[in-house]
């Protein structure tokens, strides 16, 4: 087990390095740089040269990128060209809202996947399948772009119910923080529980077809038992292996639900950062996905190998 | 149509004043005056610390609300007024000013106001590294002298028209905070509101001075500037209660806030937006006058004006706002669709089917659909035009090196004061190094004749130039817009269109 | 086991009862139905649509009439023609990308099953690929001298898939070597390659052809996600994202905007989706 640890960790920390400079290299291909937003409009040459010479973005490239990966090393995020914040500061503010909004999604998700993946698995009336399928469908093929949209004009505006936007700390104002959370999480949800509702509906059907199942029908357990201490415990593993890939998707759309109820978390971070061209923070912010990614593939993989053996000899 | 806003929206202001300050003398508030209460203003883009020193649309909330500048011009009659300078005395041959500084005025952080804060501010103007439209008034000033402590002497180079416009656009700075400031780390001003918390990206939140040099004021007791990048997110804050001001709302969202008595849209009569489609003058078929000239006459300004602009401004094919001493309606008027001249134009030219790129800037869904106006106008008149997004990153910075692969649609400032800012300091019409590069000697001598005194002969012969060469075509001069709840009142703004809340108050 | 002896045997004889039977499930043929529909109008548009694509009238926001079905948008353009040439656009996007990004998806992963070095890189790679979500390759690949545009978008798709179908085959290939089917070729000195072409693919591509019919409507969301940071395909040619992100923005003006293109992407999806499902029970499931 430890050997194969010793051979894992390294390639994960040469996949770090690998996406280390591409993170690097991909903010430099684009076509202006942070000085555009520093000097404003209007703006001669002389003052922007002035000002590139100030961030030391006229430095030779390969010294930037040394100097980045000396501070990663030490902790050190590096300082944002625009926002003239240390990386981390801007980062771990953003991620409270972020983390925020993907745990409520997830759990709305999960809750509301669990109900449309259980009647679509156990129920056989069209009455009940087809409208909640159908649900399902549409919440899938909605982008949050217009659910989104959709949700504020509905719940914010002709009904004064919820808030049209804005993050508020469950510090300040639990209640009105309550309140602030549900459409953006909602809307973020939508994609994943239609996910979570199909595999866990497809899963169960599977189940059901399992002989305990057919035991439990034959020795007269009722239905309701048999799906809620039965059926759905055991539909429910390939359901989580989902989990994963959807916490990744959800990230993406933070981008755009954080733009639409005005968040400042992760997403709305990285689109500004890119647009402005603030590379220390592009950098740090996909390295940031990236190593979180690995370091999850990393652990299954060792957990994997630690309950199966054939994975440690394979390796 | 702006016009029509403006005065309807002064009309009820000072009516719904009176009305106020009726109710409010029954009693409804203890303290003296109108009650307190926080503004929440939602701006689409972040404040921008490093470049308070010079116009840029972010920093309209933040600039006189926590700053004071040295005078203010009156809107209507575009005279300077005193603000943290009281009186000035110009000498004959405009060569030298004197300037009297406020009594009594002090920093925020407790610091006395006093002349060398004024030669600090100006120095900084001067700085290599700090951006301004008016660094050429600033790098006109030879000598600098505080007299005393509340007297300003400045001698000037030459004589410069637009002397009043640097002094409007320039914050006093506090010279011990100046390097945290353009951190965004410390905001230490002469203004009504002290800066409580920044987030940058966020927003800031500012709360009343109770040591304002203005006895009484502010009224309000805090504001907070939120970024909030979708319009439509502003509009649905507003219209939900949850904000007071949204600035700049894209165009078509304060279009439905039309009618609706719970909301006023300003549209300011700096009438400083102008929208316009510039050409690269380096690159093929734009090198012919007479191409630029049938690019002028394709474009439904019309349809700018209604489709993409809501019908805030008015088509123009001058750079100036209204109340500009170089505006001349006939002249204004020059060109308007005719496709038919178009394509006489293009043809003589031999440009017939020539492709041409509209580069644009993607964030900013106005400019776009501008874009697309102009590009179906040059398809009817025999061009091949291709649209050209790009990320504003991207776009600026081409636009700062004169590297725009044709065709531009953006929007300019600068029509609204001295003619000369416009020629001297507004990028695309800069004289001697412009986003077109459009360099002609002739153009270099109007600039000057503008810049060296306020003459109606050389207001002529810009106007002339300018719609003779057509580097720029102007389109639509439109205006920046303050979307107000109407239970804001007194909301002000200057020439800049810095929002001023010195006596704003709310109402139930 | 049923696997083993198709496989064995070679796939076209009893291959296409299989196929014939997936289409047995009225998911799958509403979905066909659905997409087929769409597709050929879209590729109709240009005969077909009432107006032309870029035709601005002075008429903006008006309602559904009889001569504008749908309505019309911001500049006056019939949004019924913008929708039409918007499934084209798309139907171009999807139909380059998705199989360019899965036949590259499945040739690295089947490369994975060649030799453990290979494989272990190829995981890596993917692995990174996965860590950047869609709208961020899409930003890194307009950042690239392709610039913003069709092409971007077609890139980006093909990266987005790539890591998809190179895992699920990888998987597949994993799942496979130990059956004794392979174990049985490699023994009669089959080559590695010919094993994974003729024995293990075959396997595998029931899944991928579920993967693709998702991927199908995938490639819609992400051409729309990326015009909603301006990367999208260029004005005026319309796709079904960006009217989509555009009628969005104006839902306040006019709601009619947004119910044209909303329609028949839920359809688009809605369609792929339901042959994914109805293959998913027709292929998948014996």
């Amino acid at each position: 087990m430890i050997r194969y640890a010793l051979r894992r960790v390294p390639s994960a920390i040469l996949v770090l390095l690998v996406a280390s400079v591409v993170v690097f290299a991909v903010p430099r291909l684009t076509q202006g740089d942070a000085v555009t937003a520093l000097a404003g409009p209007d703006a001669t040459e002389e003052t922007r040269t002035a000002i590139r010479q100030g961030l030391g973005l006229d430095q030779n490239v390969v010294l930037q990128y040394v100097h980045w990966l000396r501070g990663l090393v030490t902790g050190d995020l590096g300082t944002s060209y625009i926002r003239k914040v240390p990386a981390v500061e801007a980062i771990g503010t953003a991620l409270t809202q972020t983390i925020t909004l993907t745990c409520a999604a997830l759990l709305l998700a999960v809750v509301l996947g669990a109900l449309g993946g259980v009647l679509l698995g156990t129920s056989r009336r069209p009455l009940v399948t087809r409208p909640v399928g159908a649900l399902v469908s549409l919440s899938f093929a909605l982008p949050p772009y217009v659910t989104g949209v959709l949700l504020v004009l509905a719940l914010a505006v002709t009904v004064r119910l919820l808030p049209a936007g804005g993050y508020v700390g469950f510090g300040d104002d639990a209640g009105l923080a309550f309140r602030s959370l549900l459409m953006p999480a909602l809307c973020l949800a939508l994609p994943a529980v239609a996910v979570f509702a199909r595999f866990l509906g497809a899963s169960i059907r599977q189940v059901m077809d399992e002989d305990f199942v057919r035991t439990g029908v034959a020795k007269g357990l009722p239905r309701r038992r048999l799906v809620s201490a039965h059926i759905v415990p055991n539909a429910l593993p390939p359901v989580l292996a989902v989990l994963g890939i959807q916490v990744g998707q959800m990230l993406g759309g933070a981008i755009v639900v954080e733009a639409i109820f005005a968040w400042h978390g992760i997403g709305d971070l990285l689109v500004n950062s890119v647009l402005n061209r603030d590379y220390v923070l592009v950098q740090d912010l996909l390295l940031l996905t990236v190593a979180v990614f690995v370091v999850v593939q990393t652990l299954t993989d060792l957990a994997h190998a630690a309950v199966d053996p054939r994975v440690r000899l394979e390796a | 149509m702006n016009q029509q806003l403006v005065h309807r929206r002064t009309a009820a202001l000072a009516g719904a004043a009176l009305l106020a300050g009726a109710l409010m003398g029954c009693g409804a508030s203890a303290s003296a005056g109108p009650g307190g209460g926080t503004v929440t203003i939602l701006q689409s883009a972040d404040i921008a610390p490093t470049t308070f020193l010079s116009q840029n649309n972010p920093n309209f909330a933040i600039i006189r609300t926590v700053f004071n500048t040295l005078t203010t011009y009156d809107r209507k009659t575009l005279q300077p007024q005193p603000e943290l300078a009281t009186s000035w005395q110009q000498s004959s041959d405009k060569k030298s000013i004197t300037l009297h500084l406020r009594d009594g005025v002090t920093f925020h952080s407790g610091r006395e106001f006093t002349a060398d804060d004024v030669l600090f501010t100006l120095k900084a103007v001067q700085r290599k590294d700090v951006s301004s439209q008016l660094k050429h008034v600033a790098a006109a000033i030879t000598g600098m002298k505080a007299t005393d402590a509340h007297t300003v002497t400045l001698t000037l180079q030459q004589p410069v028209s637009n002397l009043f416009d640097l002094f409007e656009l320039m914050p006093i700075v506090d010279q011990a905070t100046f390097d945290d400031l353009l951190k965004g780390r410390r905001f230490v001003g002469t203004g009504p509101f002290t800066v409580d918390s920044y987030t940058p990206g966020v927003g800031v939140k500012l709360k009343k001075n109770p040591h304002y040099w203005k006895t009484g004021l502010p009224h309000l007791d805090g504001v907070n500037i939120e970024v909030q990048s979708q319009s439509q997110s502003m509009l649905s804050s507003l219209r939900s209660g949850q904000s007071e001001v949204g600035l700049d709302l894209a165009p078509l969202d304060t279009a439905v806030l039309r009618g609706d008595p719970a909301f006023r849209v300003i549209a300011s009569e700096a009438d400083d937006a102008t929208y316009y489609v510039a050409s690269n003058v380096k690159l093929k078929p734009l090198d012919d006058v007479r191409v630029r000239q049938g690019i002028a006459w394709a474009i439904d300004r019309q349809r700018i004006l209604d489709q993409a602009l809501a019908g805030i401004g008015r088509t123009s094919s001058l750079p100036w706002s209204e109340s500009s001493p170089a505006f001349d309606p006939a002249k204004a008027g020059t060109y308007h669709q005719d496709i038919g001249k178009a394509r006489q134009l293009i043809a003589a030219a031999g440009a017939v089917g020539k492709p041409v790129n509209v580069a644009f800037n993607s964030g900013f869904l106005t400019n776009q659909t501008i874009a697309e106006i102009v590009q179906f106008g040059l398809k009817n008149a025999g061009l091949d035009p291709k649209l050209v997004p790009l990320q504003a990153a991207d776009f600026f910075a081409k636009l700062g090196n004169g590297n725009l692969p044709g065709l531009y649609v953006n929007v300019h400032g600068f029509g609204q004061l001295s003619p000369a800012t416009l020629v001297k300091g507004a990028f695309p019409f800069n004289a001697k190094k412009n986003a077109s590069n459009f360099d002609s000697p002739e153009y270099r001598a109007v600039a000057d004749q503008l810049w060296s005194a306020n003459d109606p002969a050389a207001y002529g012969r810009a106007n002339d130039f300018l719609l003779e060469n057509q580097f720029v075509s102007d389109l639509v001069v439109s205006a920046h817009t303050f979307t107000v709840s109407s239970r804001l009142k007194n909301l002000d703004y200057t020439m800049y269109d810095y929002i001023d809340l010195d006596d704003a108050y709310l109402t139930d | 086991m049923t696997a083993i002896s198709t496989s064995v045997a070679g796939v076209p004889a009893r291959e296409r009862s299989r196929w014939a039977r997936a289409l047995r499930y009225p998911e799958a043929v509403t979905g066909l139905a659905i997409v087929v529909l769409l597709i050929a109008l879209g590729l109709l548009a240009p005969w077909i649509a009432p107006y032309g694509f870029d035709a601005q009238t002075a008429d903006s926001f008006a309602g559904p009439s009889a001569s504008h079905l749908l309505g019309t948008d911001e500049l006056g353009r019939d949004i019924l023609t913008r929708v039409l040439y918007g499934i084209r656009q798309d139907v171009f996007v999807a139909g380059l990308a998705v199989p360019l990004g899965a036949v590259v998806g499945t040739l690295l992963g089947l490369l994975c099953g060649l030799h453990r070095i290979v494989d272990t890189i190829l995981e890596r790679v993917f692995d990174v690929l996965l860590a950047f979500t869609a709208l961020v390759l899409g930003v890194a690949v307009s950042a690239t001298a392709i610039g913003p545009g069709m092409t971007s978008i077609v890139v980006t798709v093909v990266l987005v898939n790539v890591p998809l179908f190179g895992r699920l085959t990888r998987t597949a290939v994993r799942g496979q070597r130990t059956r004794d089917y392979v174990v049985a070729a490699e023994v009669i000195g089959t080559s590695r390659i010919r094993v994974l072409l003729r024995h293990i693919l075959p396997n595998a591509l029931d899944s991928l052809i579920v993967q693709a019919a998702l991927s199908l409507s995938m490639a819609v969301f992400i051409e729309g996600a990326m015009s909603f940071v301006g990367l999208g395909i260029s004005p005026p040619a319309p796709s079904l994202g960006a009217l989509l992100r555009t009628s969005a923005n104006f839902v306040n003006q006019s709601p009619w905007y947004a119910l044209g293109p909303i329609i028949v992407v839920v359809a688009l999806v809605l369609g792929f989706n339901l042959i994914a499902d109805g293959l998913n029970k027709g292929l998948l499931r014996r």
